[in-house]
């Protein structure tokens, strides 16, 4: 790989996590530093945790079964809400993130990567669209409409923003992005889909009419896909949206913001208000790449125990690891704080859509897959 | 015809979908939430040649495509197909000139390849991972011309041309990678 071209995508990288921090500083956000090595994780079934044990002497005996399990985190979100219920308001956070998932040769996963998360208090999941949308413009911005050309990465070299100053509108001025052959029209407003439009425009379903177990699988084998006795609801719907939905998505020119999701995907967002089917959840992409998971942040300490506990009989069906949930956490919750807006994005993600880098071990230093040996595929 | 599921998936393996024969080209794993694993695949049709892509729930059962393995040895083509002769009873098959499709720079009379049989009779050709081939028309290489990234145009014994570094020499037999068209080394 040439070696000119590896440092000036790393160059890049730093520059966008300095330009993050700039960015939130000028918003008036306070940068924390949560705990990675936790007693209780996050529950979420979908991420298997690295699991440790904190050493506990007694009897001068350095090998107690005394010994605390210790695990490292997935998402600093549940001390960052701790952090919320303290009062403080409006918390930003850059710093690894570890998911002990089996990806085989993805190129969008490393076992251990850099994570970025925000809280903004006294606003919901709209809010936070239109964070996302600023962070990226002010990153852009900052990145491409000055002069140092030696920042240009080779791949939006000054070829492609001279094709588009050319043609751009007198009025707007254009900020393409070039991703793996995709040009991206970074301006705001992005696209805002509801998970109901995109099913209907491009699986032909009335999502309202399939978020029962018996009709899903009813639409899916007319659709002529495999249904065991086994399969899950949501096993049904992810099939159809990566079958039939996110190739759609992937091919649009603008950011997408995909909101709305089906309340058993709600994970740790806030119901609707006026339609107890649906969260106030949405996921970025922008050409093809899922870079964030936000939320209108779920408050209510019942709901969110009562999830904890499912995720908890999830976990132990797919015979994952299994520990107590994080009663602290729930107990934040008791104490309150006000409706928030959050999101968890990917920064070895972004670093990538900016470098126009096409894996994820192009951006990080040494990945997993060198250190660790993988298998196949 | 077996069920296999998809753990057992890697590029080569022949599966029915949709009622028709493919073979996986590539497969990757797609984790979206809630504990399922999806496993994500690139499938080209053993009928048309053509390349579909399917997202699999991940132990979803497949039936495998009823495909066989032969070794024949390529005889000639006409402007319609590729003639090939099983050596061991002799008999003739023959595999229309699309289905060789790019590998057709890269054939050559005499040689032994991997054909794909279902009921009986030829489906697809399975280039094998690197040819040998003899170079028929070589220039000398000039020392100092390096434009063109130390590098020559040469002509194979099949008459198709690729690039290779300067030292080779017309006579000698080179390794190429079919799937790319690119010289990989000088073989004996």
């Amino acid at each position: 790989m040439n070696k000119n071209n590896e440092l000036a995508r790393f160059a890049l990288r730093q520059q966008i996590i300095n330009l993050i921090r700039t960015f939130f500083n000028k918003e008036g956000f306070l940068e924390v530093e949560t705990p990675i090595l936790v007693k209780a994780p996050d529950t979420a079934p979908f991420n298997e945790v690295f699991e440790t044990e904190t050493l506990q002497k007694t009897n001068n005996t350095r090998h107690s079964t005394n010994n605390i399990k210790g695990y490292l985190t997935p998402s600093p979100e549940f001390f960052m809400k701790k952090l919320l219920a303290q009062g403080y308001k409006n918390i930003f956070q850059i710093c690894k993130a570890f998911r002990n998932n089996f990806e085989g040769n993805s190129p969008l996963h490393n076992l251990e990567f850099t994570i970025m998360e925000w809280y903004r208090t006294n606003a919901d999941y709209t809010d936070i669209m239109i964070d996302s949308e600023n962070l990226i413009n002010f990153i852009y911005d900052s990145l491409f409409n000055k002069t140092q050309k030696s920042k240009i990465p080779p791949s939006v070299a000054s070829g492609d923003l001279r094709w588009a100053s050319k043609t751009q509108n007198r009025n707007l001025k254009l900020k393409t992005l070039k991703y793996q052959n995709k040009l991206i029209d970074l301006n705001p407003p992005w696209l805002r889909l509801s998970l109901k439009q995109v099913f209907k425009n491009y699986a032909g379903i009335n999502l309202d009419e399939f978020l029962d177990l018996k009709e899903a699988k009813e639409i899916a084998l007319k659709k002529g896909y495999r249904i065991e006795k086994d399969t899950t609801w949501e096993q049904i719907y992810h099939q159809i949206f990566l079958n039939e939905v996110e190739p759609e998505i992937n091919n649009l020119k603008k950011p997408v913001i995909l909101y709305d999701y089906p309340a058993p995907l709600a994970a740790l967002s806030k119901r609707k208000k006026n339609d107890l089917r649906y969260a106030e959840r949405f996921e970025l992409y922008i050409a093809g790449l899922e870079l964030g998971n936000a939320f209108s942040e779920l408050t209510d300490w019942q709901e969110q125990e009562q999830r904890l506990k499912n995720d908890i009989t999830e976990r132990k069906r797919l015979k994952m690891k299994v520990f107590d949930y994080d009663h602290d956490f729930i107990s934040s919750l008791k104490i309150g704080f006000p409706p928030t807006g959050g999101i968890a994005i990917g920064i070895d993600r972004l670093v990538m859509l900016f470098t126009d880098a096409k894996s994820i071990h192009e951006v990080i230093f040494f990945p997993a897959s060198q250190i660790f040996s993988k298998s196949q595929f | 015809m077996s069920i296999i599921s998809t753990s057992s998936f890697h590029k080569g393996v022949a599966v029915m979908f949709k009622n028709e024969p493919y073979i996986i080209t590539e497969c990757t794993f797609v984790n979206p939430g809630k504990g399922s694993a999806f496993t994500r695949t690139k499938l080209r049709s053993l009928i048309t040649d053509r390349i579909v892509e399917f997202t699999f729930k991940s132990g979803e059962k497949i039936e495998e495509a009823p495909i066989e393995i032969y070794e024949m040895q390529y005889l000639y083509n006409d402007s319609n197909n590729y003639y090939f002769m099983s050596p061991r009873n002799f008999e003739q098959y023959s595999l229309p000139a699309a289905m060789i499709g790019n590998f057709k720079n890269f054939i050559k009379e005499g040689e032994i390849y991997q054909i794909y049989i279902m009921d009986e009779k030829a489906v697809a050709l399975k280039p094998p991972l690197k040819v040998r081939l003899k170079v028929t028309e070589a220039e000398e290489g000039t020392k100092g011309n390096t434009v063109s990234g130390a590098t020559k145009v040469v002509t194979l014994e099949t008459g198709h041309q690729i690039n290779v570094p300067l030292f080779i020499k017309t006579g000698e037999t080179v390794a190429i990678n079919p799937e790319t068209g690119q010289y990989l080394e000088r073989a004996n």
